[in-house]
């Protein structure tokens, strides 16, 4: 269980996080998105303690210090690009070692939770060399395997698919959503992306300068940021005429037409259909409005973008 | 606990990868000992004693003395790198103690030091000079128990100094000094019992005496009985009092660090 009420933070005279309050419940997972600089690792910093704030209260599952809480610490894990807990100076594999004891998982399980980590992120080759010998994406993996070796109640991950191959980020996330599905731990997820978070997180919440703009489920949010699609198509040999499709607005040029269409009253697939019955379609393409759009979006209260 | 265990012997471990370090070690420890052995020597100029105390008990005394500070020497910078640059805080997420973490990794590599570098050179050392051998089993013990409390007292002393990085810039001068003062005030240059009276007074009042001095005497059976448990009462004292200054120097330093952010 995780508190926070009417949080703030200020760091060189600008509001990082203004008035900022939830609660997550235990094996909830919640997908924290905004743009840079919205305040997500300042939040998750100042969850874990790492920050203190100027004002307002936070609790995590009951007890308000982490810091010098060797038992909090116990039951969470926060994996940052920024926070590395693989030990500098030792091998990778030396440093799980040392998971395993801090975190007292039984030697059984951790070894068997190893063997799977080390199939899942591809990090075999990696146990034997230090940390500082491995690039920025290897590295990432190995923090990881560390969090999810420990499995902790809470885990914390902050931006932990950045500079991962697009291969190696695949396996990332369906690792994530594997864990999730069997709803281990609470699982709270930053990350600029919205495309991640829809898999992943049943809940989403939404920052801009410091302040949570949306709270709500995946759903609420893709129904709120996304009712408008776009279609830009090239067809011949005719353009059909669209008058009976309960289209916003469509625009022609040549054989390339762009149509805006509001998804609630009528689906990508059914506008498909209606143009291959009609026309040969040489090429397509879909366009939904991404992060930077959502939160406008979000913050003009629904007005979906103009063309 | 078993997870200080297991960081302290990853750390002996992870020193015996490098051969190089070792060798150099062993040949480094061994020239200090022949060389301060040979001024003693030259100091003594062939009488068997001065002011009571024979040759072989400064050897002794000198041996002893460097055991301990072998197996002390590690990275005084740690702490101050660690916040210079930022990277303190992340440990703090680690589900260990941080201060008896760092010890466990210093202990670790002590004992490395100890039985890699010392002990080969205190091995050479025998095949040459004559060492005191220890007054009793009981003696020998004894000294083992307090070597440790003297390890203490050095470690409490280094992470002291080392916490006020929080807000010095450097304390690198700082822990320069604090080591000259060691090696000077704990008698590892001059045995403590040729200082003149009046320093040694002064030295009694601190913790320096604690650190080598108490358990040489204890090896040699110059503290015995009730004064052999008083030493041993007085090292307990100072790390005591030490300890209680590192933990407010450290709530401290902590403190200031998270509100700032780090």
């Amino acid at each position: 269980m995780i508190v926070l009420r009417n949080v703030w933070k200020t760091r060189g005279g600008r509001e990082v996080l203004r008035d900022v309050s939830f609660h997550i419940a235990p094996l909830e997972s919640v997908g924290i998105i905004g743009l840079n600089g919205a305040g997500k690792t300042t939040l998750l910093d100042t969850i874990t303690g790492m920050l203190k704030p100027d004002g307002g209260f936070i609790r995590i599952n009951g007890q308000e210090r982490v810091l010098g809480n060797t038992g909090l610490c116990r039951d969470l894990v926060y994996i940052s690009g920024a926070r590395p807990q693989l030990w500098e100076e030792l091998k990778v594999r030396a440093s799980f070692a040392h998971c395993v004891e801090m975190y007292r998982v039984d030697r059984r399980i951790a070894e068997s939770r190893l063997a799977g980590l080390v199939q899942a992120f591809l990090i075999g080759p990696f146990l034997e060399r230090t940390p500082g010998s491995l690039s920025l994406g290897e590295r990432m993996r190995c923090e990881l395997a560390y969090a999810f070796l420990a499995a902790p109640p809470i885990i914390l991950l902050d931006e932990v698919t950045l500079g991962l191959d697009v291969s190696i980020r695949d396996r990332v996330l369906r690792y994530l959503e594997e864990y999730k599905r069997q709803s281990r731990s609470t699982l709270l997820y930053t990350s600029n992306r919205l495309s991640e978070v829809e898999g992943l997180c049943g809940r989403v919440l939404m920052m801009d300068a410091g302040s949570i703009i949306f709270d709500g489920s995946v759903r609420d949010m893709l129904e709120r940021v996304s009712p408008l699609g776009r279609m830009e198509a090239r067809v011949s040999p005719a353009i059909p005429d669209f008058e009976d499709l309960p289209l916003e607005r469509y625009c022609v040029d040549g054989e390339q037409i762009t149509l805006t269409y509001d998804k609630r009253k009528l689906d990508t697939a059914q506008l498909l259909r209606y143009l291959m019955a009609r026309c040969e379609i040489k090429d397509v393409r879909l366009s939904e409005p991404d992060l930077e759009e959502a939160v406008r979006i979000i913050y003009g209260g629904g007005q979906g973008w103009k063309q | 606990m078993r997870a200080y265990l297991e960081i302290a012997v990853r750390k002996f471990q992870d020193k015996m990868a490098y051969r190089l370090d070792f060798f150099m070690g062993i040949v480094n420890t061994a020239i200090t000992i022949v060389v301060y052995l040979c001024i003693y020597r030259a100091l003594y100029a062939g009488a068997s004693e001065v002011d009571g105390i024979t040759y072989r008990m400064v050897a002794t005394n000198f041996v002893i003395t460097l055991g301990l500070s072998n197996a002390f020497g590690y990275n005084e910078m740690f702490l101050q790198d660690k916040v210079h640059d930022g990277s303190i805080t992340n440990e703090f997420l680690k589900p260990v103690s941080f201060t008896l973490r760092l010890l466990a990794e210093n202990v670790g590599e002590g004992a490395f030091k100890l039985i890699f570098h010392f002990l080969p050179a205190l091995l050479f050392t025998l095949l040459h000079t004559r060492l005191c051998p220890p007054k009793s089993a009981l003696h020998l013990l004894a000294m083992l128990g307090s070597v440790a409390l003297g390890y203490l007292i050095l470690w409490l002393l280094s992470f002291i100094i080392q916490t006020w990085s929080f807000w010095l810039f450097s304390v690198w001068g700082i822990i320069t000094i604090k080591n000259v003062l060691v090696s000077i005030l704990a008698g590892t240059l001059l045995p403590m019992w040729f200082m003149p009276a009046a320093l040694r007074r002064v030295i009694a009042c601190t913790p320096f005496e604690s650190i080598y001095f108490t358990p040489v005497r204890i090896y040699l059976g110059e503290l015995d009985g009730a004064q052999l448990l008083s030493g041993v009462a007085v090292q307990t004292a100072w790390i005591a009092v030490l300890g209680l200054a590192a933990w407010i120097f450290w709530r401290r330093g902590v403190k200031k660090l998270v509100v700032q952010g780090g």
